[in-house]
């Protein structure tokens, strides 16, 4: 056999590229193998909390009021907080929430109600500056706030395996 | 001829020897590597802020008041704050010794939201803040630094959303000394009690 012989160099391309697609092959389980497993989820988890004021008293304070775990787009939650007017007059009462990363502020949608009042509907971005609307509350009267926080259907992306703590702040003036 | 296709077929091997080896070592690199990371760093500050829910109302301002009258009320005090912290109460503000030698002052805290002390309940230990003259408050505790210190029931601190309610009560004495003063319609003046948070 001529090692030159056009046959032979052929038969030599073809090892060497057999040859450098297993390698690659190996190299590609190989790196597979150090893949670290998802965590099953791809949904967006959220939450939401409440502190006190000097003047409103919050139920439960400084506690969770709100979960909701990988969300999808069409999912929501709900959450119901109690608020007590715990001053001598009238306030008007209004609200912001702020979440812990900017991550979902513009893919969540929030919806805040009070004693009847639409304090806040749109996305969670919106919120983060106190409310335009305010509910009235009266000296001594407890009212529900009504937190949603949804992925709306046409949600395309941005929300996988992201998450939002969110902390309800009120702040109120006397009514005059 | 026949030692050249040898030499040549044994570099060949050595040569896959060599690639197939370095993916098998990559690999149980892979397979046995190991590392440790410190991820999201993120420094803020705390914060320090302390509410009441007075909206602005005095505990107390009466006029006209006779031997024995007495005021009460309540103020709910809370830490809105995220630092662990210190409150302490005084009074800045001078008062009018000649009546307030002869008004009293209470100072018990507990629980309670409204402002008449309907609702107040004593801590059931230490419940008495303050007990004595006016006058004397006003001089003990005139500042920060010799205020006088109050932690929610059987703690030594003021975390977040803990709150204090303290039931305040003026009287004035009925004593021949009292009355001979507070007969010439002197008055304490106008003054304020301020709860002052700071971290510890």
């Amino acid at each position: 056999m001529n090692p030159s012989s056009p046959n032979t160099r052929s038969r030599r391309l073809v090892t060497l590229v057999g040859l450098a697609l297993g390698g690659l092959l190996a190299a590609i389980a190989a790196g597979s193998w150090g893949v670290t497993a998802g965590s099953g989820s791809a949904g967006a988890d959220v939450s939401a909390l409440a502190n006190l004021t000097g003047e409103l008293n919050v139920s439960p304070a400084g506690k969770t009021f709100l979960r909701g775990r990988a969300l999808m787009p069409g999912d929501g939650v709900t959450g119901t907080l109690q608020v007590r007017n715990q001053t001598a007059k009238a306030l008007n009462v209004r609200a912001r929430l702020a979440a812990d990363r900017p991550d979902l502020n513009r893919v969540l949608h929030a919806s805040l109600d009070a004693d009847g009042v639409r304090l806040y509907d749109g996305p969670l971005v919106g919120l983060r500056r106190f409310s335009r609307e305010t509910v009235r509350m009266p000296a001594g009267q407890t009212v529900d706030f009504k937190l949603r926080l949804s992925l709306p259907n046409h949600a395309k992306g941005g929300y996988e395996a992201r998450t939002a703590e969110t902390t309800l702040a009120l702040d109120s003036k006397v009514a005059r | 001829m026949k030692n050249q296709t040898k030499t040549r077929k044994l570099l060949l091997t050595a040569l896959t020897v060599t690639v197939v080896g370095s993916i098998v070592a990559f690999g149980t690199f892979s397979a046995f590597s190991s590392s440790t990371e410190n991820p999201g760093n993120e420094f803020a500050a705390g914060s320090v802020a302390i509410a009441d829910n007075d909206t602005g109302t005095a505990l107390y301002n009466v006029s006209n008041q006779k031997p024995g009258d007495s005021k009460t009320s309540c103020i709910k005090v809370t830490y809105t704050g995220t630092l662990a912290s210190n409150v302490k109460l005084y009074l800045p503000d001078a008062v009018n010794s000649q009546v307030a030698e002869y008004t009293n002052l209470d100072i018990t805290s507990g629980t309670g939201a409204a402002q008449n002390c309907s609702d107040f309940v004593p801590d059931t230990a230490s419940a008495n803040v303050f007990s004595g003259e006016l006058g004397t408050f006003a001089a003990t505790y005139d500042n920060y630094a010799n205020g006088l210190s109050d932690f929610p029931l059987a703690k030594t601190k003021w975390d977040a959303n803990d709150t204090v309610t303290y039931k305040v009560r003026v009287e004035l004495q009925d004593t021949n000394s009292a009355n001979s003063q507070s007969g010439t319609g002197y008055s304490t003046g106008v003054h304020k009690y301020v709860f002052e948070a700071r971290n510890q």
